[in-house]
Order: C-alpha cells, then sequence, then structure tokens
C-alpha cells in the first residue's frame, strides 16, 4: 500500500479568507441569477407599464365618450320606455277590438241585442232576445265550436211572451 | 506522530465540510425573499392589472358600440318620434283628446251624449317614466252599425286609448227608434 503524506501543518484559513473563498465561489453564481431575474424584471416592466398607461389612457378617453353619450342613452332609455308602454296598449287594445269585432261579427241578425257589458279584462256578458230558439243555440254552439273564448257559458235561456230571453258570458278571447 | 497521519487521512477522504453549502443556500434564500419574490410578485400583480384593465377596455369598447348602435337607430327614427309623442304625450292634453272623440262621433254618425272627466292633476308636469291614466265617462246613442264603426275609429287614431269598459243597452226613451242603442262607455287614454 502506498500513501502519499504531507507532514506540513495544515495552513489555517482566517475568517476573512474563508469568506473571500465563499464570494468567488459561492456568492457570485447567487448575485448572477439575481440579477438576472431583477434585469428580466426590470425590462418586462418597461413593457408591461407601456401597456398599462395605454390602457388606462385609451379607458379614460371611453369613459369620457360614455360621460359625454349620458343625454343620448337616457333619451334612448325614455324611447325604450315609451315603445314599451305603447306596445303594451296596443296590444291591450287590439285584443279588446278583436274580442269585440269576433263576438258583433258572428252575432246573428235576427236576435235582437238587448244589453251588453265588456270589461277590461276580456270578460263579456249580454243577453238578448230571439223569437226561434235555434238561432241562440246555433249561435251558442258556433262559439262553443271555434273556441275563441276560453269559456262560453249560457246561464239564461227563458221563454218569453216576446220570444225568448237569453244570457251569456264570454271570458278569455284567444287571438 | 501516527494519529496525526490518521487523522488526515480520514479527513482527505471521507469527511465534508457542509459550511459554504449551508450558507450559500441560507444567502440564497435570504436574495429569494428579498429580492426575487417581490421583483415576481410585482410582475404578477402587473400583468393582473393589466388583464383587468384590458378587461375594463373591452367592456368599454363595447359599451361604445352599444352606443353607436343606439345613435345610428335613433338617428334612422328620429322623424317618427312625433309619432310616440303622439300616441302618448308628455302632457293630458285635455282638449286634443275630447276634439278626437267629439270627430270620431261625428264622424261614425253617433250622438255623444255626455262627457264627464275624471279627475286630474294639469299641474303635474313632472314624468317619472310611468304612465298615467286619464279616464273618460261617456255615453252615447247609436244604432249598431254606428257604434262598431265608433269603437273602431277610435282604435285607429294616433292619441292611445283603450276602451275600459262598455255597456250596451236598448234605448227605451220615447221617441226613440227601435234600432238606437245606448252606450255607456268608460275611455282610457294616457300621458307620462
Amino acid at each position: 500500500m502506498k500513501y502519499r503524506l504531507n507532514l506540513f501543518l495544515p495552513k489555517k484559513k482566517t475568517l476573512a479568507d474563508r469568506g473571500v473563498y465563499f464570494a468567488l465561489n459561492y456568492l457570485r453564481y447567487i448575485l448572477v441569477i439575481t440579477q438576472i431575474v431583477v434585469i428580466g424584471v426590470f425590462f418586462y416592466r418597461f413593457q408591461i407599464d407601456q401597456e398599462i398607461v395605454d390602457l388606462k389612457e385609451e379607458i379614460q378617453q371611453k369613459q369620457e365618450i360614455v360621460i359625454v353619450s349620458e343625454p343620448l342613452i337616457k333619451e334612448a332609455q325614455a324611447i325604450d320606455n315609451k315603445v314599451g308602454i305603447i306596445s303594451g296598449l296596443v296590444s291591450e287594445q287590439e285584443s279588446f277590438a278583436a274580442g269585440i269585432n269576433y263576438l258583433f261579427g258572428r252575432f246573428p241578425e235576427k236576435i235582437k241585442l238587448e244589453n251588453l257589458n265588456m270589461s277590461k279584462d276580456g270578460r263579456i256578458e249580454f243577453s238578448g232576445q230571439a223569437t226561434d230558439v235555434n238561432l241562440i243555440r246555433i249561435f251558442y254552439m258556433r262559439l262553443i265550436k271555434e273556441a275563441k273564448f276560453a269559456s262560453v257559458e249560457m246561464p239564461l235561456l227563458e221563454k218569453k211572451e216576446s220570444g225568448f230571453l237569453f244570457r251569456m258570458a264570454l271570458s278569455g278571447y284567444k287571438q | 506522530m501516527d494519529k496525526i497521519i490518521s487523522t488526515r487521512i480520514s479527513f482527505g477522504q471521507k469527511a465534508k465540510d457542509y459550511t459554504y453549502a449551508v450558507l450559500f443556500f441560507m444567502v440564497f434564500s435570504f436574495f429569494l425573499l428579498v429580492v426575487i419574490k417581490p421583483n415576481l410578485s410585482m410582475v404578477f400583480e402587473l400583468q393582473s392589472e393589466r388583464d383587468r384593465l384590458s378587461l375594463m377596455d373591452k367592456g368599454y369598447t363595447a359599451i361604445i358600440a352599444k352606443i353607436v348602435n343606439v345613435q345610428t337607430v335613433l338617428e334612422d327614427i328620429r322623424g317618427d318620434l312625433h309619432f310616440l309623442n303622439e300616441s302618448l304625450p308628455a302632457v293630458p292634453q285635455v282638449n286634443q283628446l275630447v276634439n278626437d272623440i267629439n270627430q270620431t262621433a261625428v264622424n261614425s254618425g253617433v250622438t255623444l251624449n255626455g262627457l264627464n272627466i275624471n279627475e286630474i292633476n294639469l299641474k303635474d308636469t313632472q314624468s317619472g317614466g310611468e304612465k298615467k291614466d286619464l279616464v273618460i265617462d261617456m255615453e252615447i246613442t247609436s244604432g249598431f252599425i254606428e257604434m262598431k264603426k265608433f269603437i273602431t275609429l277610435l282604435g285607429t287614431q294616433r292619441r292611445l286609448k283603450n276602451i275600459e269598459n262598455i255597456r250596451i243597452s236598448k234605448d227605451n226613451k220615447a221617441g226613440s227608434a227601435s234600432a238606437n242603442l245606448r252606450i255607456q262607455m268608460t275611455l282610457e287614454s294616457f300621458y307620462l
């Protein structure tokens, strides 16, 4: 077996020597890595800061456009509100007119209308008189067959000296 | 002498000094925490700020596109807006309403016996965007066909009027024609 022996006493390293050794062999890597990160962030920040500034300016301009357009938006909202109300009213009007036109269009000429009540909810109550009961029956059956009203009722039908008196109640007109 | 030699041999071959490695990790950790982490956090914060602003920008772009669209539509329909004001005026315009009914009665050949306008606040000029009702009770005498025409004509006028209630009965007054009907009508008109 062969040994290489160093018989000199090892040189004792001072703290400064150790510090220099550490700085040269270890700390430089730490500093390089840190610098790479910091410089990378620095340049990236340049780029992103510019984008943020541009976006802020753009948003401010757009906010001003929106503020300037506020009267226009209010006008449009008022018109929209008005159109909505008018649409609802026209729809009610058309529904009422359609109901009454349907009834009047099918009302037999030979039946005399005594009285008629029509309310906003579309309920129609009327009474009439006819000399022939078949006319009333055909009219009633037609209303049921055509099924334009959800409910067709005839609560009264009685014979009188002048003819047959009847009362009908219709509701729920379907357009 | 033997002891020294054995110590050197064992130190050179087996034992290691970890002082530098420990120090390296400690210093590196310090730099990580104090320098690198704040920098990276700042990058993420800036990115999230950019994304937030970008989203906001897109939102405003969409709003402006809608405003432009609304403006275009408004310009297109501006000429027809008076129709809306005629059908739903800002003030009650009772005189116009009465004229409308009177004219319709004349045109359809019905006799307007009476007209009653319910209570209305003429000083109320504040518009809250909600419609206000103007209720008119009237009594007319007419034949069946004239009545139909009257109702149809009321529905064709620009000023909106809805029939709230209609009561038709035979006119039993002495001297009236047999075909005449007595009609009580509650009419509803509106203003903003």
